[in-house]
């Protein structure tokens, strides 16, 4: 069930109506089937996945709190490491592994059989694996209390709103709340809807429509060269931000109505000015997972410089794997690590040039100039996260440099990339809408909230206006054609 | 007042609010087909006596304003383009939730087929069709589940025609003066159909074939007459089978069919069809809506309203329908649909024609103006001017006040080939 799907709008108020009509205490049995009911929608096949991992889990850290020594504590962790990091492997990355062998393998003519039954990739695993696999971790660090309970702990690694798509949430802040009961306040229900109705703006006016030249464009990436394939790789950056954070600021708006607070796991990420402060603003949640569990133990920055680096590049391949199960993803990842490690390198010197030319880091041209070259560095590594392929990538990389027909940004050859003159100014409106909003958020001044402080009619003149634009101007149920009504003769 | 009264009342007054802006939108942006082939039939109060339910074949073939003006017969053709019998059933269910006819008529030409709906074209009905029970019914029963949204709530479809055929004829929508029929005005010639027996019919059980069943059941049902038919058309072998299976029906149920096949309508294949091997013209139309008023006059308790107080409207209703026959007949540039369009009560007209021009060599003209007698009135006037020799000129007059209403030349640019000014 996805959050823009009709099933949705029937399925949440139901869930918000039972869920503070039933007793407190049988709130997270309900919130439970509820979450389960969501992903079955699905496939509910797969829903024995959900359920391993989390059984898994749970006996883990029961284990892991019940252990006599460290050695057991450390099995159990491991147990539930390789248990559910086998499972994520046989999804995911079984195809993908065999093709890397085989590619490996293919100078000395072996090649390793590949499965004939295909699996589908069940949605949201990585999300649910990672939330799971973090109680694991607190759980042996001390972090958090085992949950005995299992299906609060149920609830904790299936809660619907960010199930799928994440924020990946922490045991010490969700399951905190899983214990707690939650009664109805009206002014958070209102604060929850518009966070959704903001998240809805993203993903249905913003990401819905800038998908549609992005896909022609990179569809068809033989035909459309230079300037198309830098605006469509803009509009890339825009769209899998506004589709990502969308999705996420639904959920964080869904969890709140519910009574539950989510991470905020985008926070300005194209402000940023550097490669560094992007990754703290980009999936927040995914980020610090990656920090917490992986850069720290693997020794982070406290083994000297070059491990420091060798643990970025090892974080980012696995950062980029963790997007996907394909050679381009990894690429996308590679790229990040070496970002940071050249930024790493390079900082001294940056720094004495910044000296040598007396240029102030606070100063608005500076702050423009690293806010757009981090942009074009994080634009230029989603080239690989888009592409169908690595030769896809370097090709469209290569086209790129060819501007001659700079030309089409004035005679409307724009438009002709799958959506109308009209709704490619919306695009442009609806991005200006975004900067506007991430730059106040960036100072500090949450729009949301100034329009919870402002007097009734102009509250209600903000909500009525802003569900009108995104129902009329977002890209969401039938598609309406008109050569499709013209009468045929029947 | 607590702030929960005036919590829950607020909140009452904004979702209030919100659907009545979205209920506006949602008639702003749909396409307004609907709204202008349904409008009167949903407005008026008074009962219809007689509905005519099928496809475009029945839109195009059955004219309610001539049935009102030649016999004051109160009907409305609720047919819709591409439609199944599984959609005329729904149709005729809402229908008799908001008028009482005495008699219904169906076309049998969609009984061939096992699909329920054509959904695009399920708009042209459901867009106007008030939010209902029998809606929710209506499409559950006849759409998968994905598909139902946007015909329960149209904006999902709607809200994006801003950026598409969306126009200033959307702020100010028109309804329709035809009662849910379309005029057609092409002509094309065709051959009439070659007859097999009555008694080979196409005996396979289909889908809508059982809700035939269904509407019959139903008007017997609700003690509404019903009539079986089937518009003709220049049809293969295949189709003549499918419309001979009616008499089947028809003899199984005890009610009658008029297989227009078969019964002497006087169609004419030359002068009355719009396109190759389907729907009626104009011409054709009248002729069959005239054997329809004469047969439901003769044979049911179908009254004239003509002089009832209570549908004198349908004759401003009639005058409205007149002129915008008359202004399509003015923009009208192919000399045959012209000539077609002037075989009409309404009409009398004056060919200006040399003796001996050679326009009376030309076969398929001189159909279309022999034509214009079923039911207007031609007269030929002599002319001797030399000018004449290879045009003609076409006189219209209004029967009733006879103002000429309209007048057209035309030159003769090979056989039955004419250009018009």
């Amino acid at each position: 069930m996805l959050f823009n799907s009709y099933s949705f709008l029937i399925f949440f108020p139901i869930v918000i109506l039972i869920h503070f009509i039933l007793p407190k205490k049988m709130q997270y049995i309900w919130l439970l089937v509820a979450s389960y009911y969501f992903y079955m929608n699905w496939d509910a096949r797969y829903v024995l996945l959900l359920l391993f991992s989390t059984a898994v889990t749970y006996i883990s850290g029961i284990a892991i709190e019940n252990a006599r020594s460290k050695k057991a504590e450390k099995t159990a962790v491991a147990v539930s490491f390789v248990l559910n990091i086998a499972v994520l492997f046989f999804f995911k990355y079984f195809n993908f592994a065999i093709d890397s062998v085989n590619l490996l393998l293919s100078g000395v003519n072996i090649s390793l059989p590949k499965p004939s039954v295909t699996f589908l990739l069940p949605v949201g695993i990585s999300f649910y694996t990672f939330q799971a696999l973090s109680y694991t971790m607190d759980v042996y660090r001390k972090e958090v209390r085992a949950e005995r309970n299992f299906f609060k702990y149920a609830l904790f690694v299936s809660f619907f709103p960010q199930l799928v798509a994440g924020p990946i949430e922490r045991s010490k802040n969700l399951l905190k709340q899983v214990n707690e009961t939650h009664q109805f306040d009206f002014e958070r229900m209102r604060e929850g809807l518009l966070i959704m109705l903001w998240g809805y703006f993203l993903k249905l006016v913003i990401a819905d429509r800038a998908a549609i030249v992005v896909d022609t464009v990179y569809g068809n990436y033989t035909e459309y060269g230079g300037v198309y394939l830098i605006v469509a790789s803009v509009l890339f950056a825009i769209q899998i931000y506004c589709d990502f954070a969308g999705y996420s600021i639904i959920a964080v708006g869904a969890a709140k109505i519910l009574g539950f607070e989510l991470m905020d796991n985008f926070n300005c990420p194209y402000l940023s000015r550097s490669i560094g402060e992007f990754w703290r603003r980009w999936h927040i949640s995914l980020s610090t997972w990656f920090r917490d569990y992986l850069y720290i133990p693997l020794g982070g920055n406290r083994k000297g410089v070059l491990r420091k680096y060798i643990n970025l590049i090892i974080v980012f391949l696995v950062s980029g794997l963790w997007h996907g199960a394909a050679g381009t993803y990894v690429i996308w990842g590679l790229i990040h690590g070496i970002y940071q490690v050249v930024g790493g390198i390079t900082k001294p010197i940056r720094d004495k040039l910044n000296d040598i030319f007396d240029m102030k880091p606070d100063s608005i041209g500076h702050k423009i100039v690293s806010g757009l070259i981090t942009f074009a560095l994080v634009d230029f590594a989603w080239i690989f996260f888009r592409a169908e392929s690595l030769g896809a990538a370097v090709e469209i990389i290569r086209s790129m440099t060819h501007i001659g027909n700079i030309g089409i940004l004035r005679n409307g050859a724009l438009y002709e990339l799958g959506i109308s003159r009209w709704s490619f100014r919306i695009l442009l409106l609806g991005i200006v809408v975004l900067l506007f909003s991430d730059f106040m958020k960036y100072r500090g001044i949450e729009i949301r909230k100034m329009i919870l402080e402002q007097e009734l009619w102009c509250r209600w003149l903000c909500y009525i206006a802003a569900l009108w634009f995104v129902l009329i101007f977002g890209i969401w149920g039938g598609t309406y054609d008109a050569s499709s009504f013209i009468y045929f003769q029947f | 007042m607590s702030i929960k009264v005036k919590r829950v009342a607020g909140s009452v007054l904004f979702v209030a609010l919100v659907i009545f802006l979205l209920a506006k939108t949602n008639f702003l942006f749909e396409r307004k087909y609907s709204y202008s082939k349904y409008y009167d039939f949903y407005e008026q109060k008074q009962d219809f006596d007689v509905l005519f339910l099928g496809t475009s074949h029945v839109i195009n073939a059955i004219y309610p304003m001539e049935l009102w003006r030649d016999y004051g017969i109160v009907s409305y053709n609720l047919a819709n383009h591409s439609e199944n019998i599984c959609t005329n059933y729904w149709q005729l269910v809402n229908a008799l939730e908001h008028t009482t006819p005495k008699v219904v008529v169906i076309d049998l030409y969609a009984v061939d087929g096992d699909g329920k709906v054509n959904t695009k074209y399920l708009h042209n009905f459901t867009d106007a069709m008030p939010l209902s029970f029998t809606k929710v019914r209506m499409v559950w029963d006849l759409l998968e589940p994905w598909e139902r949204a946007e015909y329960l709530f149209p904006l999902s479809l709607y809200h994006s025609r801003w950026d598409d055929d969306f126009g200033t004829e959307d702020l100010k929508p028109e309804a329709g003066c035809e009662k849910g029929a379309e005029l057609h005005e092409e002509v094309v010639v065709n051959t009439p159909p070659e007859l097999i027996p009555k008694e080979q019919y196409d005996p396979a059980d289909r889908l809508n074939k059982r809700y035939l069943q269904k509407i019959i059941d139903l008007c017997k049902e609700k003690n509404i007459d019903i009539v079986l038919m089937y518009i003709p058309y220049d049809m293969p072998e295949g189709e003549l089978a499918v419309a001979n299976w009616g008499y089947v029906s028809a003899e199984k149920n005890d009610v009658p069919y008029l297989n227009f096949v078969y019964e002497d309508l006087e169609l004419n294949y030359a002068t009355d069809c719009a396109d190759v091997s389907h729907h009626l013209n104009a011409s054709g139309a009248k002729k069959v809506s005239d054997f329809l008023g004469k047969y439901l006059t003769e044979n049911y308790d179908v009254q004239d309203h003509r002089g009832n107080p209570e549908y004198a409207f349908w004759n401003g209703d009639y005058e409205e329908y007149k002129q915008k026959k008359l202004e399509w007949l003015n923009g009208i540039q192919d000399t045959w649909s012209y000539l077609m369009l002037l075989n009409d009560a309404d009409y009398e007209t004056k060919v200006y024609v040399t003796k001996d021009s050679l326009i009376y060599q030309d076969e398929e003209i001189m159909a279309l103006l022999e034509n214009i007698n079923v039911f207007g009135t031609l007269t030929y006037v002599e002319l001797s001017d030399e000018y004449y020799e290879g045009n003609f000129m076409v006189e219209v007059a209004d029967k009733n006040t006879k103002e000429i209403v309209s007048e057209r030349r035309f030159t003769r640019i090979e056989s039955n080939v004419y250009d018009t000014y």
